[in-house]
């Protein structure tokens, strides 16, 4: 009864409609006024402070405890450790092919795109690329907000809390001091959420052609991009298309006219051949399983993260902004080589969500605390499981599970309250009992 | 769902009293897990140790006599290092001389320590043991000569062993460790490591204390670094080897005196806990601890005059013979206990709720800012205050700016100590002014307890009596106050809880619970000292802890810069800061 309510009243729903994204689509903002609202934030002075702070801080943790931080399974994972690019660069360098051993798993572009190993210099343009990706985001939600129809003062508000919940956040200071090569990943994906709440469909599906050719899983974000760009769907994906294959092309050309690269990158990340600990849940589970399962088990959990893309992209057709959030709460939980960084442009960008969402979230305390609690406990159980031997394997594996429960519990919420208050606001006067029934 | 959120309500509502509660069972629930009733035997686990049982057949004390009477009459640790190297190769086992220097901005030290290795004939030569002893302990020395000696004869040795006469305690121990696992660091040098045995299973350091003399009693002492303990099937061995055929020597823990052994005495499991808490490093066995080494300190009573052979020496024996046939390496008991007496042990199942009942009423209260004050229901104004950030930021800072302190200005090591004092008791907390109280009190709340919480992991009893710190100012800093005079009240309470004078009290503690002040006269003596020289063993206090820091990783001045000292300073703000009315009922 509920569900037929809501087709029978496209009017109402297309008045009330949840996500912000369809005023954007109907009243684009005039460039004049954004361009103001993005003047008035860059001139606003905590923004200046903001960055100083984070210049200064991430600075002196690299200083301070960069080599500890490098080594961090939580941190550097086999694809974005720098160590690994350094030594392919050195490889080169001494004209040797990279993919020899089986260290070396980043792609020739980036290997070419990053001539030196110092790391004093690599650290300095790992600091302004951080600088970048939060100025990025806050200008997307810029954008977003103004589209909203939030007040100058709002708009101002959200993205400077957006910049902060970035460029503040321990973790994203600890990716850029620990020079994962993350820092670059978030940078390109900073891009493509800037282009896609601005809705540039050519830039956006180019920077996540990019992501994807450098990580592969990115491409589950091609889904709320379809979602976005209504009315230029079809010339999205081609776009996205030939330029993963230009860019796979030029790879290949840069990987010595050889196919060799594909196997010790996208297939290293298919095949999950290196299980050195880290903050995912492939690693426990593939150390565990008997070998003849092997192969069964590594189809379903790569299946895993595209099961669910086409159902959100349907249920949050009208709120392809939270069908970004939720693909990128997917992306840090279900990838075979995760690291802590992977969630950072999920949490800078949750305070653009609208306070009405916010409200509907039934367990968000717990949700938060038990992030924060995981992310201290990781390297303590780390501690405890191999460098002191009083704890185990299951000591580290419980907690980043919790990790990845409360995370993944975070954007089901999300989608959960979506989905109430869009049914509540269709539906006055006989959601709220139903509601229960429905999705408690 | 509901429930639950009734629950954390009907809570919050009664804070107050629910604390209260709480820590009485915390504290009922304590005296009865850390009684012989409550706790459980210590017994070995792993049944290949069972050999260190058999009856031993060491008779090279002639020999041991003699180097005794050598090494008396040497003073120099130098030529008595190489005395005892020329010595062990006399007797074909291999040793060498290892020099090593290690400066750090605290300070520089080195040392000349000698190690002698007896290689296991029986096997590849992948695993080995540790059998180590000061320098300056000419009996310890001997003994440990004469058990060298005594080895070599044997062929049924399936691991090496290395005879580690160490110069300097814990850093030349440190600084051998150092070597042996290739972490030599900047400003660190040694001579090559002649020998290697690659796994290390366990390391016993041995003791002749000049207490214990004439005595038929054998301490220990298992603390590594920073509180971690060694397996628990170490030490049930030694207890186990101690007790048995021609020993017959009774185990103590934690006494410097015979008279106040009681086997039941509340006092053992209250000593075990206040050593693990507060002394970073407790002897030369810690530093193994930081390289996942099972190692403990064994202080046995010297050979006497006219007995034939010692005590001590049969232990060793027996010792050695069961580390030697060890399978793979400790894992079969527990890491994690607490010591009843030497014969019972409460394991971390039982023991870790104490910690958590004893700051549960931290959650309770951040429960009560979340409910009472709206931000479960409008989290737009959960707006926690950056200056809470600034004082954190500010004990971190502090830390990191002692190096360049120390190479760009003439500042010396008691200028640092100054400096350490000064950042930890200066109430930087006042000048600092809270815009949204209840968020902030929340979140320094949760944050607290969760620290609380990561500590009681790594070392109990610094988690616990950190707790027990913590919680009185943390109901003094909830305790409402609407008039300035309240809240001038609250703040000066709070100077008690003062980092500082905190570890004093810790410390002071440690002294008197291992003299037994109130019971032997002469000793109340020192403590009188203690507290009338106040000032200067507080500088002696800090100055030990930072030096343990720089020299060997201690984190004592981390967790008292980093966490203890804004956490006072916040408390301190928050307690001077007025309090909102609130307006959402519960």
């Amino acid at each position: 009864m509920v569900r037929k309510r809501i087709h029978d009243e496209p009017e109402k729903k297309k008045k009330n409609d949840n996500d912000s994204d369809n005023p954007l689509i109907k009243k684009k903002p005039s460039p004049k006024g954004t361009v103001s609202r993005e003047w008035t934030f860059i001139t606003h002075s905590n923004v200046l402070l903001v960055i100083i702070s984070a210049i200064i801080v991430r600075f002196i943790l690299y200083k301070s405890c960069g080599g500890w931080l490098i080594s961090r399974p939580e941190l550097s994972t086999p694809l974005v450790s720098i160590d690994r690019l350094k030594e392919g660069i050195l490889l080169i360098k001494d004209l040797n092919d990279p993919y020899a051993g089986d260290r070396v798993h980043v792609t020739p572009i980036m290997m070419s795109l990053f001539p030196t190993t110092d790391d004093r210099v690599i650290s300095l343009v790992w600091i302004v690329v951080d600088i970048l990706s939060g100025m990025a985001l806050s200008m997307g939600s810029i954008a977003y907000s103004s589209a909203r129809g939030d007040s100058i003062e709002q708009t101002i508000t959200i993205a400077t809390n957006v910049l902060k919940w970035y460029l503040l956040n321990p973790i994203s200071i600890a990716t850029c001091a620990s020079l994962s090569l993350s820092v670059i990943l978030i940078f390109l994906l900073s891009l493509f959420t800037t282009a896609f709440l601005y809705q540039k469909w050519f830039v956006a599906s180019f920077v996540l052609s990019i992501s994807t050719q450098f990580s592969l899983y990115p491409i589950v974000l091609l889904a709320p991009l379809i979602n976005r760009m209504e009315g230029r769907r079809m010339i999205t994906v081609i776009v996205f298309l030939l330029s993963l294959s230009a860019l796979t092309f030029i790879n290949f050309m840069l990987g010595g006219i050889s196919w060799k690269f594909v196997e010790h990158t996208y297939l290293f990340n298919v095949s999950v051949e290196d299980l050195t600990p880290n903050v995912g849940i492939f690693w426990y589970f593939f150390t565990e399983i008997f070998n003849h399962f092997y192969d069964f088990f590594l189809i379903l959990f790569q299946l895993n993260i595209f099961v669910y893309v086409v159902p959100l992209a349907l249920t949050l057709r009208n709120a392809s902004f939270l069908n970004l959030l939720v693909s990128f709460a997917l992306i840090a939980v279900f990838v075979p080589y995760p690291s802590l960084s992977d969630a950072t442009v999920f949490f800078a960008l949750l305070p653009l969500i609208d306070e009405k969402y916010w409200k509907g979230m039934r367990h968000l305390l717990v949700e938060s605390c038990t992030i924060l609690a995981c992310i201290i406990l990781m390297p303590i159980m780390w501690h405890l499981w191999i460098v002191s031997g009083s704890g185990n394997a299951n000591f580290y594996f419980g907690v980043t599970l919790f990790y990845n429960v409360a995370l993944i519990r975070m954007a089901i919420d999300l989608v959960y309250s979506y989905v109430k208050t869009d049914l509540a606001e269709k539906c006055p006067d006989d959601i709220e009992e139903k509601s229960l029934i429905y999705f408690d | 769902m509901e429930k639950i959120e009734k629950v954390g309500k009907k809570l919050s509502e009664n804070a107050y009293l629910a604390s209260l509660l709480i820590v009485s069972i915390a504290s009922i629930y304590a005296s009865i897990a850390f009684t012989r009733e409550g706790s459980e035997n210590t017994r070995i686990s792993e049944h290949s140790l069972m050999p260190g049982i058999v009856l031993p057949t060491f008779d090279k004390d002639s020999q041991q006599i003699k180097w005794l009477r050598e090494l008396m009459n040497m003073k120099d640790i130098q030529t008595r290092s190489e005395y005892i190297a020329n010595e062990m190769n006399i007797f074909s086992i291999e040793s060498s001389v290892h020099k090593w220097t290690k400066s750090n901005i605290f300070k520089n030290s080195s040392g000349t320590s000698t190690v002698s290795l007896l290689r296991a004939y029986r096997s590849t030569g992948a695993e080995s043991m540790i059998i180590a002893t000061r320098m300056e302990d000419s009996h310890a020395v001997a003994m440990t000569m004469a058990l060298a000696y005594h080895s070599r004869d044997h062929s049924y040795w399936s691991r090496d062993i290395f005879f580690l006469f160490v110069d300097g305690g814990e850093e030349g121990m440190d600084a051998w460790l150092e070597e042996y696992y290739g972490f030599n660091k900047e400003n660190e040098e040694g001579d090559d490591m002649r020998g290697r045995g690659r796994f290390v299973v366990a390391a016993v350091v041995l003791e002749t204390p000049e207490y214990l003399a004439r005595k038929h009693v054998v301490e220990v002492k298992v603390n590594g670094m920073n509180g971690q303990l060694p397996n628990l099937d170490l030490f049930n061995s030694v207890a186990r080897i101690a007790h048995r055929g021609r020993n017959q020597l009774n185990i103590v823990i934690y006494p410097e005196d015979e008279r106040s052994v009681h086997d039941d005495s509340p006092l053992i499991p209250l000593r075990f806990l206040l050593s693990q808490a507060f002394s970073g490093v407790e002897g030369i066995h810690s530093p193994f601890s930081k390289y996942g080494v099972q190692a403990i300190t064994i202080r046995g009573p010297r050979m006497k005059s006219g007995e034939k052979t010692g005590r001590t020496e049969f232990l060793m024996e027996g010792i050695m013979r069961s580390l030697n046939n060890l399978h793979e390496r400790f894992h079969q008991s527990y890491f994690l206990y607490v010591l009843i007496t030497p014969g019972f042990f409460s394991s971390i199942a039982f023991y870790l709720p104490i910690v958590g009942l004893f700051f549960a009423p931290l959650l309770i209260f951040s429960l009560r800012e979340w409910f009472s004050t709206g931000i479960s229901t409008d989290y737009s104004s959960f707006r926690p205050d950056i200056s809470l950030l600034f004082l954190f930021l500010f004990g971190i800072s502090s830390l990191l700016i002692i190096d360049p302190l120390v190479r760009f200005t003439s500042i010396d090591q008691e200028g640092i100590t100054r400096l350490v004092i000064g950042i930890l008791i200066f109430p930087l907390g006042l000048f600092v002014k809270i815009d949204s109280l209840s968020s902030s009190r929340f979140l320094l709340l949760i944050s607290t307890s969760l620290l609380l919480g990561s500590i009681a992991l790594l070392n109990f009893a610094l988690s616990l009596f950190s707790s027990i710190a913590i919680l009185p100012a943390i109901l003094i800093t909830m305790a409402p106050a609407s008039t300035k005079l309240g809240r001038l009240t609250r703040t000066l309470l709070l100077f008690l809880f003062n980092p500082i004078i905190v570890i004093l009290l810790g410390k002071l503690a440690i002294i008197s619970l291992q003299y037994e002040w109130w019971s032997h006269a002469d000793n109340k003596l020192i403590e009188w000292s203690v507290l009338i020289g106040g000032p200067q063993y507080i500088l002696s206090t800090v100055y030990l802890i930072i030096d343990q820091f720089f020299t060997l990783g201690s984190w004592h001045l981390p967790l008292l810069l980093i966490f203890a000292g804004p956490l006072w300073n916040s408390l301190l703000s928050l307690a001077s800061t007025q309090d909102v009315q609130k307006n959402v009922e519960i």
